[in-house]
This record gives C-alpha cells, sequence and structure tokens, in this order.
C-alpha cells in the first residue's frame, strides 16, 4: 500500500502533506505525532474513509485494508453479534471466539454492545476487525482506552495476526513505549508532514530531527 | 355545547352506521398511506443521508421543500391528474380511497424521509466508518443504519399516520367526500359542522383522539421493547 502526493486541506490548514509513503506485508509501522500532527488524517486516507484533495491510497491487485476507527462504534445487538460482523462467514465461529476470549471478554459475549465500557467497546472493536481477513490493518489508537494488561494482550494479538496472516499494520499510537514494543518501524508526523521514518530502534536511539527527538524525551523515557 | 357532547358520547356507543363506515374508512386510509409512505420514505431517507455527492445535496433541499408542500396543492395536483381530462383518468382513482391513498403518499412520503434523513445523518459518520472498516458493503451499511435508527422509525411512523388521518385538504378534494365512500373523519366533522350538526363532529374528534392515544400507546410500547 502507497500513499503517494497526497494533500488533505481543512479551511486553510493543511492537515497532511505527504510525497510518498509505503507500506509492506508483514512490517508493523507506529505513526507518531503530536496533537493535530495529522496522524488520523493519514490514518483515514490510508483505510480510504476520507477523500484527499490531491493523491491518495494506491494498492497492488488484491490488497485489502480492514480499518479500526479511533471512536470505536457499537452497533446494536450482543457483543457477538457485533464482533461477528467482521467475521468473513457471518457468523460468530471459532475465530471470533478466540479473539473475544483473548482479549478477555468471554464472559461479555451476551452482554448488549451499547452497554460496555470505553475500553470494552475498544476491545470488541479490536476483535471485529480482526476477525476479518487483511493484506492491512489501519488502526487509529487502538488500545488508548485500555488498561496496560489489556493493551499488552491486544499488542500480543497484532503481532500474532501479522504472524499468521502476513498482513502489514499501521499503528496509530502517541505511545513511545508501545512503539518501542509493537512497531517494526516508526512514522513521525509534524504539521501534516512526515518528519521521521525509519525502524523503530534506530529512530529511536538517533532522532533525525529535532521534532522527534524532543517527542521522544518528553514521552519517551 | 355540553349538550352536543352529551350527544356525541351516546352516539359513540350506538353503533351508528355511518359513523363506523367513517371510522372504517379513515383507519384504511391512514394506515395503508402511512405505512406505503414509510416503506418508500425509509430507504430514500437512509439514502439522502449517506449522499456525499452534490446531486445528494440539492436532493435533500428538494426533499425539504416538499416537506411543506399544502396538502391543497398536492389534492389540486392529484385531482388535475385523476380528473375526466387528466393523463392519469385511465387509472380511476377519482373520488376512490385509493386514490386518496395516493395523494397522502405524495404528501407524506417526503416527510417520512426527511426526518429519517435528519436521524441517519447523525450518525452515519461513525457507523460508515466502522462498516467499511470491516468491509460490509453499501447496502449493509444501509440495513445496519436503519438498525441503529429503529426507536426513532417508531416515532417517523407515528408522524406519519398522524398527518394521514388528521389531514383536510387532499383528501377532500381527491376523495369528494362522498358519504359511505370516501367520507373519513376529518372531511365529515368539516361538513357536519357547516351543516351545524355538532354532534357527529364531536363524536368524530373524539374518536380521532382516541384512536391516535391508542396508537401511540401501541407504539410507545412496542419501541420501548425494541429498544431495550
Amino acid at each position: 500500500m502507497r500513499i503517494e502526493r497526497t494533500i488533505k486541506r481543512y479551511g486553510e490548514k493543511t492537515a497532511l502533506s505527504v510525497e510518498a509513503l509505503a507500506f509492506r506485508c508483514g512490517e508493523i509501522c507506529a505513526v507518531m505525532g503530536e496533537n493535530g500532527s495529522g496522524k488520523t488524517t493519514l490514518a483515514r486516507i490510508a483505510a480510504d474513509v476520507l477523500k484527499p484533495d490531491a493523491g491518495g491510497r494506491v494498492l497492488e491487485k488484491g490488497e485489502t485494508i480492514g480499518y479500526m476507527p479511533q471512536k470505536s462504534y457499537a452497533f446494536y445487538g450482543t457483543l457477538a453479534r457485533n464482533v461477528a460482523l467482521g467475521s468473513p462467514t457471518g457468523r460468530f465461529d471459532e475465530r471470533c471466539h478466540e479473539l473475544v476470549s483473548k482479549l478477555g471478554l468471554s464472559s461479555l459475549e451476551r452482554a448488549k454492545a451499547k452497554t460496555l465500557s470505553g475500553g470494552e467497546t475498544a476491545r470488541m472493536a479490536l476483535a471485529r476487525v480482526l476477525a476479518g481477513t487483511w493484506s492491512f490493518l489501519v488502526l487509529d489508537e487502538p488500545t488508548a482506552a485500555l488498561d496496560i494488561p489489556s493493551t499488552l494482550a491486544a499488542e500480543q494479538l497484532l503481532k500474532a495476526y501479522r504472524d499468521e496472516t502476513g498482513a502489514g499494520m499501521l499503528v496509530v499510537t502517541h505511545s513511545v513505549s508501545q512503539a518501542r514494543r509493537l512497531a517494526d518501524r516508526i512514522v513521525f508526523l509534524s504539521g501534516g508532514v512526515v518528519v521521521e521514518d525509519g525502524p523503530t530502534e534506530q529512530s529511536l536511539a538517533h532522532p533525525s530531527t529535532p521534532e522527534f527527538a524532543q517527542f521522544v524525551a518528553f514521552l519517551g523515557a | 355545547m355540553l349538550t352536543a357532547i352529551e350527544e356525541a358520547i351516546a352516539l359513540l356507543f350506538s353503533g351508528d352506521e355511518m359513523l363506523a363506515n367513517i371510522v372504517w374508512v379513515t383507519l384504511r386510509m391512514s394506515i395503508a398511506s402511512s405505512l406505503i409512505s414509510l416503506a418508500i420514505g425509509l430507504p430514500v431517507g437512509t439514502a439522502l443521508a449517506m449522499g456525499r455527492s452534490k446531486l445528494a445535496a440539492v436532493l435533500v433541499i428538494a426533499n425539504r421543500t416538499l416537506m411543506g408542500v399544502p396538502p391543497v396543492v398536492c389534492g389540486l395536483l392529484c385531482y388535475l391528474m385523476f380528473c375526466g381530462v387528466g393523463p392519469l383518468r385511465w387509472l380511476d382513482l377519482l373520488y376512490t380511497v385509493e386514490g386518496m391513498v395516493v395523494a397522502q403518499v405524495l404528501l407524506i412520503t417526503p416527510i417520512v424521509a426527511g426526518n429519517v434523513e435528519s436521524y441517519v445523518r447523525g450518525i452515519v459518520g461513525p457507523v460508515r466508518d466502522t462498516a467499511r472498516g470491516i468491509g460490509l458493503s453499501r447496502a449493509r451499511t444501509a440495513l445496519l443504519l436503519l438498525g441503529e435508527c429503529r426507536y426513532q422509525v417508531f416515532t417517523v411512523y407515528l408522524i406519519a399516520f398522524g398527518r394521514a388521518i388528521a389531514e383536510v385538504g387532499a383528501v377532500s378534494m381527491v376523495g369528494g367526500a362522498i358519504a359511505y365512500k370516501t367520507n373519513v373523519m376529518t372531511t365529515a366533522i368539516m361538513m357536519y359542522t357547516n351543516r351545524g350538526d355538532f354532534t357527529l363532529g364531536i363524536a368524530l374528534g373524539i374518536i380521532l383522539l382516541l384512536m391516535f392515544l391508542a396508537l401511540n400507546v401501541v407504539v410507545g410500547i412496542v419501541q420501548r421493547n425494541v429498544s431495550s
């Protein structure tokens, strides 16, 4: 998947201006940046739910994209029904059971989705998108509402999904420690522009721009 | 006045044949037109809310304009279509209940579509993003949207039925208020009041209110069960 010569403006403000970004299958890429830096805009364009003013997402033939928005939506019905929506079979099959179990939601399968807490809804949304088979997953702050044990379980699940399916992932996160644990690569945005793009360990050890260095210094301890 | 009310209440329990016929015609017309309007207005309203093109924006404005069409204008239009020199005279709909239903559907459908559009628009963004993110089709997304608005769908039906049962302008022009054929409660109330026969008018008014109260109670119960 590539993002090419892409510009998105909101009024006078340029939210995103990307010359070229390529995402590879099997790679987990953490998209980082301060608030308003263009992370969600990039994710939404990558997921094709937002139309850019110029350029856009380019897919190779047969590539498919799964997407988990920043605000997970709980549909009417039970948690099981919600997760089944993401399954290619449309049923709450073995795969759905396994995902729900690994995310610690087994006891809530029959619970009404709209009554779930923020963290439970986020885990349900993650199970729902992972129930599908995708070439790439675009996840916008998938663990922002989760506590530490749930965050670690979710990260394990993402790695397992990547290993099993060979899917690439674009994970928007504010957490440097999460990027260190999860990502092979970091893309750092500032003012809608990519200012850092490199392997995780190398980027964190030797930031190539002052913006990213400052970000890591603040949040990366 | 009190005497008229007393006589009206007595009339309600008298089994008056004309009264029963007026209530029956009113129910047939109102239920048919409100259900047909709902069946058309639900998908149209959902499609209008989901549309992001300039054409969709134009259609939303057009529909909102149609929501304000005066019933007599709609009645006049239908009359001109169905009358002896009208292009649709071969349908033989003038002065029939079916013709009144057509006029009501033309009048109510934009109201149903407009209300559905406004409800769906409030949630279409997050629902569409989530549905697209898990690869659901547009048709499936539309069904999910309607599912999310099921509580409001009942409210919209109440609005449609209320409009159908209380309407007088269009149905009197297309139906002609013919006794034992097309006379409905609203046209009958007008007709008997003009004649100075307040008793039947008041009796019909009481029935009209009671029918709408009963429908409200039933829909309220269903709405609560569906939402819980």
